[in-house]
């Protein structure tokens, strides 16, 4: 037996309850996180990053690839969406948003089904602001069968 | 100063004079899923929190990671003090799952029904079978397997109150039941009820009260007497 053994042996009981005790005050409470949801709707023409509260009745923080470069073709860019998701999530730290659960849609129904460019961008910038991220879901609205393409009979003609 | 500009003043004055803080009501899961806290959402009035809904995944309210893939939806019925509590308004596997389920040379079979619980309920469930080998879409034995889901499903709505039977859903019972039918007429790989979604909810709901026994009676009755003239 180590000496080390040995004296965690010769302790008293009391002394050992009093540390026990000393323990369970010491604990932080179990705290419950404020939970949000970053919908991001990424096209190919621009990126919307919108936080909301888990109902999503709660708007707490909005921007777009817009607010953040001039030219029409730069709205959808990692660069715009990295601009927005960090000004979504700065405003979520000041209101106290902690974990977010992440909803990603592109337009969907006869349109594209697959996200803009932005989309991955945005994820990182919202990973890399600090909060916890739960789920990570594509809720792209996918048809079971499909309306008309817009453009008619002939085509987008150009 | 431009015409009007005043009454703009004072209205938008108005309106910052009127604003208070927005109360935080925490969200619990029905007493049937635990009563855990599920989130919360902040508003001016607990009317406009009624109403609205979440979803949860399973592993939140069990803790057992498996339960990741199945999602659960709350709605707001009624307010307390700052808690807002909710009924089971539906449930659907993810999307993710459920893709990796469907594999080529395999058949699924649907089933879409509705449904009224014994304490008036109105659900519509989708109920999926994958099979081992392929099967026609209009074969006899996926006629047969949609008729073990109905049968299955109408007993139980019939027999079961909602708390009971979204559990049974949810958790794999109902699953299990007609896997165990469904079986003896073709090889299945997986069975499960994959979505599920509340179509109406009864007026006492809304009360907090338990309905009375007879009431359920009455209403059953009501139902079934309606039933064959609709």
């Amino acid at each position: 037996m180590s000496s080390a053994q040995a004296e965690e042996v010769e302790k008293k009981p009391e002394e050992k309850e009093a540390q026990e005790a000393e323990r369970t005050v010491v604990a932080a409470p179990k705290k419950t996180l404020k939970w949000g949801i970053v919908h991001i709707y990424s096209s190919y023409n621009n990126i919307i990053v919108h936080l909301t509260d888990l109902t999503g009745a709660e708007t707490i923080a909005r921007a777009s690839g817009g607010m953040f470069v001039d030219a029409g073709r730069l709205e959808p860019t990692p660069y715009a969406a990295t601009r927005a998701a960090s000004y979504v999530m700065e405003i979520a730290k000041q209101k106290g948003i902690e974990a977010v659960h992440i909803r990603v849609r592109a337009p969907g129904g006869v349109k594209a089904k697959t996200p803009g460019p932005g989309t991955q961008a945005a994820i990182r910038a919202i990973a890399r602001s600090g909060v916890i991220i739960g789920r990570i879901e594509d809720v792209t609205p996918i048809p079971h069968d499909s309306v008309r393409r817009k453009g008619g009979r002939r085509g987008r003609r150009v | 100063m431009p015409a009007g500009s005043e009454g703009l003043k004072m209205s938008s004055k108005a309106k910052a004079e009127k604003k208070l803080p927005k109360i935080v009501y925490t969200i619990y899961s029905p007493e049937y899923f635990g009563y855990k806290e599920i989130g919360t959402t902040w508003a001016y009035t607990p009317e406009q929190v009624i109403g609205r809904t979440l979803w949860v995944s399973l592993y939140t309210l069990t803790g057992d990671f498996s339960h990741q893939f199945l999602l659960l939806r709350f709605k707001i019925v009624r307010v307390r003090d700052t808690v807002a509590e909710t009924v089971f308004y539906g449930h659907e596997y993810g999307r993710e799952f459920l893709r990796s389920l469907v594999r080529r040379g395999t058949s699924r079979i649907d089933m879409i029904t509705n449904l009224v619980t014994k304490d008036g309920f109105h659900l519509r469930v989708q109920t999926t079978a994958f099979t081992y080998n392929r099967i026609g879409r209009h074969s006899w034995k996926a006629k047969m397997i949609r008729r073990i889901m109905r049968e299955i499903l109408e007993r139980s709505a019939q027999e079961l109150a909602l708390s009971q039977l979204s559990q049974e859903m949810v958790l794999g019972k109902t699953a299990s039941d007609i896997y165990q039918e469904a079986k003896k007429i073709t090889a299945l790989r997986h069975v499960g009820v994959i979505k599920s979604k509340v179509l109406k909810i009864p007026e006492w709901v809304y009360g907090g009260e338990k309905l009375p026994v007879a009431a359920v009676e009455t209403e059953r009755s009501g139902a079934e007497a309606e039933a064959p003239a609709g």
